[in-house]
């Protein structure tokens, strides 16, 4: 066992004593904690999580020492912590407007959402490109006739798209990384 | 984990903690909730989306649309969101559209449609006419249906059910009342609170605080005129103290 793995493994067990749930646990604290510091304003919230998590890992021996309670609430306090530092910082910019989105971000997002629409086999991608065709209430109207055609509930509808559109989203994500990569090697060979 | 169970209070819930509304203790309650509740967190993930694809579609209020620019889209993940959101939407239209036509018009916009493609001096005559008709109704009926501006009373009390159970849900008719007059059962524990705030939610989710009109020991009344509110089904909502009272009053326009 690697010196990095041992203070892991500590955490993991003072988490549950079953390695599977302590890391099923672990899991959904770094996803909980990343979502709450998103929520917060912070940029690169996945840093930020596992900055919270590197921090209790540290201080884990006085933790179990003199801390009585659920881990996940010393988490949220880490977390907590970590956004008030932040926001001290001003690494929180509360009062600016989203930016508009400039010519070349948006042609990579346009770029890679094509690809990564063709990955998709056609069923699918015929339905989440339907799911977001309409808004409002003609939007309303339009799921529950595709709820309707599908003999679903809307419910379950809206859970189907959410999970495309997650998978989905995650390959523009990484497409656009790989792009940016791409021209940042290219400009450097410039 | 367990299965966890969303209610719509708890997207409620989600919705105003993704616009910065919680209050502190409420705030602490749902990003505990976060860190532990697989369900809650796919529930909260599927709001963001809605919220992002409100921004886009331009579906919010100004209010709304502000606390959203303000507040939801400070981080760099959700302005990245945004612009997937918004890239996804133009291509569903741009490949969608033709192959699904907008869902069938329903009778006032087949009705309106209608209306356009009349010649001008048809409208013109019969809006015309309908004024003259309408101003005489108004002078016949109006003093016996109206006498004072009355408006339809009902008693609601606290419920921790969701709309869709029903039970609970009380009917309001309007008729040709000036508005609804409602009266809010205080629950015992937050009797004594120094201040409230109540607040409205219609069904498409959009809400906006009432005035409270009257206040006594063991209830709030609040009135709400008849052109500010069409059918359908509303969630009212108690905050004391700057605190959000669990539960919620139902009651449906018919």
């Amino acid at each position: 066992m690697t010196d990095d793995k041992k203070p892991f493994d500590e955490l993991l067990g003072w988490l549950d004593s079953d390695r599977e749930k302590a890391g099923q646990r672990y899991e959904l604290i770094r996803t909980g904690l990343i979502r709450m510091l998103i929520s917060n304003g912070l940029s690169d919230a996945e840093h930020y999580a596992d900055v919270a998590i590197d921090r209790v890992i540290k201080r884990l021996p006085e933790i179990r020492a003199a801390y009585v309670g659920d881990p996940t609430k010393y988490f949220h306090g880490v977390g907590r912590n970590i956004i008030r530092e932040a926001r001290r910082q001003k690494e929180i910019a509360t009062d600016v407007l989203p930016p508009v989105a400039t010519a070349s971000g948006r042609s990579d997002t346009s770029d890679c959402l094509s690809k990564c629409l063709e990955l998709l086999p056609p069923d699918k991608r015929a339905f989440i490109l339907d799911y977001h065709l309409f808004k409002g209430h003609e939007k309303v109207k339009h799921h529950r006739q595709m709820a309707g055609e599908l003999a679903i509930s809307e419910g379950a509808l809206r859970t189907r798209a959410h999970h495309l559109r997650v998978s989905l989203e995650k390959c523009v994500l990484e497409c656009i990384g790989q792009e940016g990569k791409h021209k940042t090697a290219v400009q450097g060979h410039r | 984990m367990g299965v966890s169970i969303i209610i719509n209070e708890d997207k409620n819930d989600l919705r105003r903690y993704l616009l910065g509304l919680l209050g502190e203790a409420d705030e602490e309650r749902l990003e505990l909730r976060l860190l532990t509740d697989e369900g809650f967190v796919e529930e909260f993930d599927t709001v963001v989306d809605e919220i992002t694809d409100q921004y886009v579609g331009n579906e919010l209020g100004a209010d709304e649309r502000k606390r959203v620019e303000q507040y939801f889209l400070t981080s760099r993940e959700r302005q990245q969101k945004v612009q997937f959101a918004d890239e996804l939407m133009q291509r569903a239209a741009a490949e969608r559209s033709v192959q699904n036509p907008a869902p069938e018009p329903g009778f006032f916009e087949r009705l309106r449609a209608f209306w356009t493609n009349q010649p001008v001096f048809f409208r013109t005559a019969t809006t015309m006419a309908t004024i003259v008709i309408a101003v005489g109704l108004v002078f016949v009926l109006y003093p016996r249906q109206n006498p004072s501006g009355t408006y339809t009373a009902v008693n609601l009390q606290m419920s921790a059910v969701d709309r869709s159970t029903g039970s609970e849900v009380k009917a309001v008719r309007l008729d040709s009342a000036a508005g609804i007059r409602i009266a809010l059962a205080l629950p015992e524990q937050w009797r004594d609170a120094k201040s409230y705030r109540v607040e409205l939610q219609d069904e498409k989710e959009r809400l906006r605080d009432l005035p409270i009109a009257e206040r006594t020991p063991q209830s709030l009344v609040v009135t709400i005129p008849a052109n500010e509110i069409t059918q359908g089904g509303y969630i009212i909502r108690l905050y004391a103290d700057g605190q959000r009272v669990r539960g919620s009053y139902h009651f449906n326009v018919e």
